[in-house]
């Protein structure tokens, strides 16, 4: 169920994985983000059958979708990157199989990163960075880094919860880093909630990438919501709210994402 | 062994859940749950992960007479591997208990009206069992039923766990309790309907020359019924006739007014998923 098509050499790598859909396709974003700068290059995938509805594809932004798994490899950083679409089916035997690629590259910690909906506006800035561990170990070795590290949550999981968990099952320390992305850009892109991870991820690895681009991306984004503020006084009125840390009501939650709807589409 | 999951009414797993109840059946046993679902709930504890936690499949063990083991399932696998895996694995320890009968009880969605009582539709895995099924009280096989001649089919793990029983030479019964069409058919309305669950408890205490209590699934059928009769009175007069002909249908024999056509009972599917899409008022 694995093609491995190519087998690079690491010596003690890590696995950097992410997952789609996402909030604020933080997951996917910067998974693709990093592979991509460091031209890491794909040397295998997990067959879909099984793990995805097949009747049909989707289409996204005019381009046809179909679910991958994929993993890439930067020998020269010594990371492993994995790129899939949630499955829809056998989670835990998706996530086992790319644990398997995973430990036959002797890989000695896991990364998993995501979004997490939050009541918040999209200007908040800098965004933390919340850091789930599989054990005591991974966090007291992440202790100098500015990440929060004392999250108390009980919820539905994510794949990213769920893949930390089968880690541990395989004594595999593993890491999952979130960053909060307000409810309105769900099913958008967060450049700002890639941006903080990437910069962890930066630091962490000594990767000296250049992030310039997501602040180019953030200053288009914030131009379009506000222009969207000042045609739009009831959209307007709710991201005050936001910004004054109050709670919106279910109503005004679904009234101002049709509104941004409206106008971004 | 009986065995149920959720389903159509929560019919079989309210069956089970109470007669594991009154009987006051032990904890065995439980399938590990992973391989077939997704977690329901993880639990971080100071930014570690202290466990997961997954939909429960468990054993339970009385000595009523005989042995009898109980299998309740919190939740249906949803892909077809999955489901066949998970009756494999209820079957395994069925024969390593060494059951000689497997029971699964779940919904039979059928043009009866919620007033009446709910028959028990018996479907056993091997021709032998036809008359036994029989025997039961006011049960009906697939063939008592008007135009089906013996067929129709069983959705989900209850049938396919008799199928893989059959398969792997365990006889077994499918007992179906059931459930008014326009009841399975509330959208957005998830109904539970004990009065089913009470027919086919009368069912297993029969076949199983069991007794138990049954007074609390009276009184909950009873409530039930009362919470029914509220939405059914809000439905619109010309619906609530062609309702009204189901109190009157028979699957052999059918005596005046005559049946609901499957036109009208389309008409009457839309009529209630438009009733509760207006936000239950209707004129």
């Amino acid at each position: 169920m694995v093609k491995i098509r190519a087998f690079p050499k690491h010596k003690a790598p890590f696995l950097i994985s992410g997952w789609s859909p996402d909030a604020g396709e933080t997951g996917w974003r910067v998974v693709d983000f990093i592979s991509k700068r460091l031209s890491a290059r794909e040397f295998a995938d997990i067959e879909p059958t099984g793990f995805f509805t097949l009747g049909g594809v989707d289409i996204k932004e005019n381009i046809c979708m179909f679910p991958e798994s994929r993993f890439f490899s930067s020998e020269e950083k010594d990371l492993i990157f994995f790129k899939s679409n949630s499955p829809s089916a056998k989670g835990y035997q998706l996530l086992n199989l790319a644990l398997d690629v995973a430990k036959s590259f002797n890989v000695q910690g896991v990364y998993t990163v995501g979004g997490m909906l939050s009541m918040m506006p999209h200007t908040t800035s800098p965004r933390e960075v919340v850091a789930v561990f599989n054990s005591p170990r991974l966090k007291a070795d992440l202790a100098a880094y500015d990440l929060k590290m004392d999250l108390d949550y009980r919820g539905t999981p994510s794949m990213n919860g769920f893949l930390l968990w089968v880690a541990e099952k395989r004594d595999l320390p593993a890491a999952g880093f979130l960053v909060n992305v307000p409810f309105y850009l769900a099913d958008r892109v967060d450049p700002r909630a890639s941006k903080a991870v990437l910069e962890f991820l930066n630091l962490r690895f000594g990767l000296g990438m250049d992030l310039s681009v997501l602040d180019r991306e953030i200053e288009i984004q914030d131009r379009k919501i506000e222009r969207i503020r000042k045609n739009n006084s009831f959209f307007d009125q709710q991201m005050t709210k936001l910004e004054n840390k109050m709670e919106l009501s279910h109503e005004e939650m679904e009234g101002l994402l049709d509104e941004l709807n409206r106008f971004m589409n | 062994m009986i065995a149920a999951w959720p389903g159509i009414g929560n019919i079989g797993l309210i069956t089970v859940n109470y007669l594991k109840n009154k009987l006051e059946a032990e904890e065995i046993g439980e399938i590990e749950s992973w391989r077939h679902f997704y977690p329901k709930e993880i639990l971080v504890k100071d930014g570690i992960v202290q466990g997961m936690d997954f939909p429960a499949n468990k054993f339970y063990h009385k000595k009523a007479g005989r042995d009898l083991i109980f299998f309740l399932g919190e939740s249906q696998p949803s892909g077809e591997d999955e489901i066949y895996e998970m009756a494999n694995l209820v079957i395994d320890a069925a024969e390593e208990f060494g059951c000689k009968m497997l029971f699964t009880a779940g919904a039979a969605v059928a043009p009866v009206h919620h007033t009446s009582t709910p028959r028990v539709w018996a479907i056993p895995n091997k021709e032998e069992l036809i008359e036994q099924a029989r025997s039961y009280p006011n049960t009906i096989a697939m063939s008592d039923i008007g135009e089906r001649e013996g067929r129709g089919n069983i959705t989900g793990l209850n049938g396919v766990l008799i199928g893989v029983a059959k398969r792997r030479k365990l006889d077994g019964i499918c007992l179906l309790g059931e459930i008014p069409i326009y009841i399975a058919h509330f959208p957005g309305h998830i109904i539970l309907y004990p009065k089913a669950s009470k027919s086919i408890l009368d069912v297993l205490s029969f076949s199983l020359k069991i007794e138990f209590d049954r007074t609390n699934i009276d009184l909950y059928s009873k409530n039930v019924e009362k919470e029914i009769d509220l939405l059914y009175n809000e439905l619109s007069l010309p619906i609530r006739s062609e309702l009204d002909k189901l109190k009157h249908v028979n699957y052999i024999r059918r005596a005046d007014p005559g049946p609901i056509t499957e036109d009208e009972t389309e008409k009457i599917i839309k009529e209630v998923e438009d009733f509760f899409r207006e936000g239950g008022k209707h004129g």
